[in-house]
């Protein structure tokens, strides 16, 4: 099977991922930030190594800003819950993936309230259209870096300073671009960066990430154990005990470490330009397919990620994931948990086919699922 | 007479404290510190073997909270 499907989680994981989750299940099994043995206090300074390694990665100077969560959609629930109150406004983008749609929409039942900007790539447009709807409870921005099914980016940096400059508060869903893009979360003015750790960090599933400076004012999602304070009733206010109830995924994180290891030995920029090769290389072949249709033709670096769907005309999006998935390609059809990017681009009945590239996947590959389109288009 | 521990709230701050110390020089021992008044319950001590006066400067001057002496 060749695998394309790494917008959904990335596949194969680097070797040192599959030695680190070996390890952890070998040799530090022990509950990090409980006990007092030696097994626990050495699992505790691994996990720590991991919260370390996450900080340098999105130049956070403090590794206790960093919050290991099971996945992005809980990272961004545990900021926009422990943030919005009644009576506040926030404004999402019409890209967005259901991880910050459907937090926000359940919030607005509560007295929450939301608009959607209008999107039109990394461009002023964009950001005007974020400016309209600035109203005087304005709180938040939330917002992808990029869209998970046509990889459009955002104009994050502009967000960001639109966002200080009004006093608001900025999230950003890095779910698709951590890794593969260069984040600096409080250089760019970043107050909530959301992402998981199994897509482009290449850690295991049930790993991600919220990184942020305002952990202690948050309201907490969830209470519990934290191995501190632990004669208070109360949730501490110390962070990340505050945001982190309960034993943590330990084999989880420790193969999270060393993806971020191979995130930073080849470097987000090397990753992105490699991948962006083969996500134009596959365009380039597409293009001179009459039967498929596009919805990013003018594809390029700096303005998208290596994501990009299609369809094939007379064939549902599940029909055509189908007949690649019998010629051994893997990749995912239908609406990517993404109604509004979907809505956006007309797609919303047919949803897509995307394909989603990864640091494994190689030119070759890419031109052998090119010819499987051909064939599948052949076919319909 | 024994090192000095320091009180620190959880094994995520003692861990940074200890980094903290050792880029300074001063060896330090995370233990773990059941029930003690000045930490609401159970919580983690740095056990200095060094000075521990530098050592509380060194932590406050990086915001680490001190929530006692042992």
């Amino acid at each position: 099977m060749i695998y394309f499907d790494n917008g959904a989680t990335s596949f194969p994981k680097p070797r040192g991922v599959v030695e680190a989750v070996h390890q952890a299940l070998t040799r530090y099994g022990a509950n990090p930030g409980r006990s007092g043995h030696d097994l626990s206090i050495q699992t505790s300074a691994k996990v720590y190594e991991v919260r370390e390694a996450a900080a340098k990665l999105f130049g956070v100077e403090d590794p206790s800003e960093v919050v290991f969560t099971s996945n992005c959609t809980h990272a961004i629930n545990i900021a926009l819950k422990g943030l919005l109150q009644p009576g506040d406004h926030v404004i999402i983008s019409d890209l967005e993936h259901n991880a910050v749609l459907r937090p926000i929409h359940a919030l607005s039942q509560k007295g929450v309230e939301y608009d959607i900007a209008n999107t039109y790539g990394r461009c002023r447009k964009t950001l005007d259209s974020f400016y309209r709807l600035i109203r005087p409870n304005t709180r938040l921005i939330a917002c992808a870096h990029a869209s998970n099914v046509f990889g459009i980016r955002q104009p994050i940096e502009e967000l960001a300073m639109l966002c200080r400059d009004k006093n608001l508060l900025f999230l950003v869903d890095a779910a698709q671009s951590a890794g593969v893009l260069d984040i600096d979360a409080p250089c760019m003015g970043i107050d909530f960066l959301c992402t998981a750790g199994h897509k482009g960090l290449y850690g295991p599933s049930g790993t991600g990430l919220l990184i942020t400076a305002l952990g202690s004012s948050l309201s907490t999602l969830m209470e519990g154990g934290t191995g501190s304070f632990s004669a208070n009733y109360e949730q501490p206010l110390d962070m990340p005990d505050r945001l982190e109830s309960g034993t943590l995924n330990t084999i989880g994180i420790l193969g999270l470490g060393a993806g971020i290891r191979f995130v930073r030995e080849r470097g987000p920029a090397q990753i992105y330009r490699h991948e962006m090769r083969i996500a134009k290389e596959i365009l380039h072949h597409l293009k001179r397919m009459p039967q498929i249709v596009l919805y990013t033709p003018d594809f390029d670096e700096g303005s998208h990620l290596p994501v990009l769907s299609f369809n094939i005309r007379g064939m549902s999006s599940e029909q055509v994931i189908e007949a690649l998935s019998r010629q051994g390609f893997a990749l995912r059809g239908g609406l990517h948990c993404a109604p509004l990017a979907h809505k956006k681009m007309g797609t919303l009945e047919q949803g897509t086919v995307r394909i989603s590239v990864g640091a494994f996947n190689t030119r070759e590959q890419a031109l052998m699922l090119c010819e499987a389109i051909k064939k599948t288009c052949c076919s319909s | 007479m024994g090192n000095a521990t320091i009180l620190i709230s959880s094994v995520t701050a003692a861990m940074r404290a200890q980094r903290l110390l050792e880029q300074r020089g001063i060896r330090s021992y995370i233990r773990k510190i059941a029930n003690h008044p000045k930490l609401g319950g159970c919580g983690y001590g740095l056990e200095i073997a060094g000075d521990l006066t530098s050592a509380l400067y060194l932590l406050q001057a990086a915001n680490i909270r001190i929530l006692g002496i042992l």
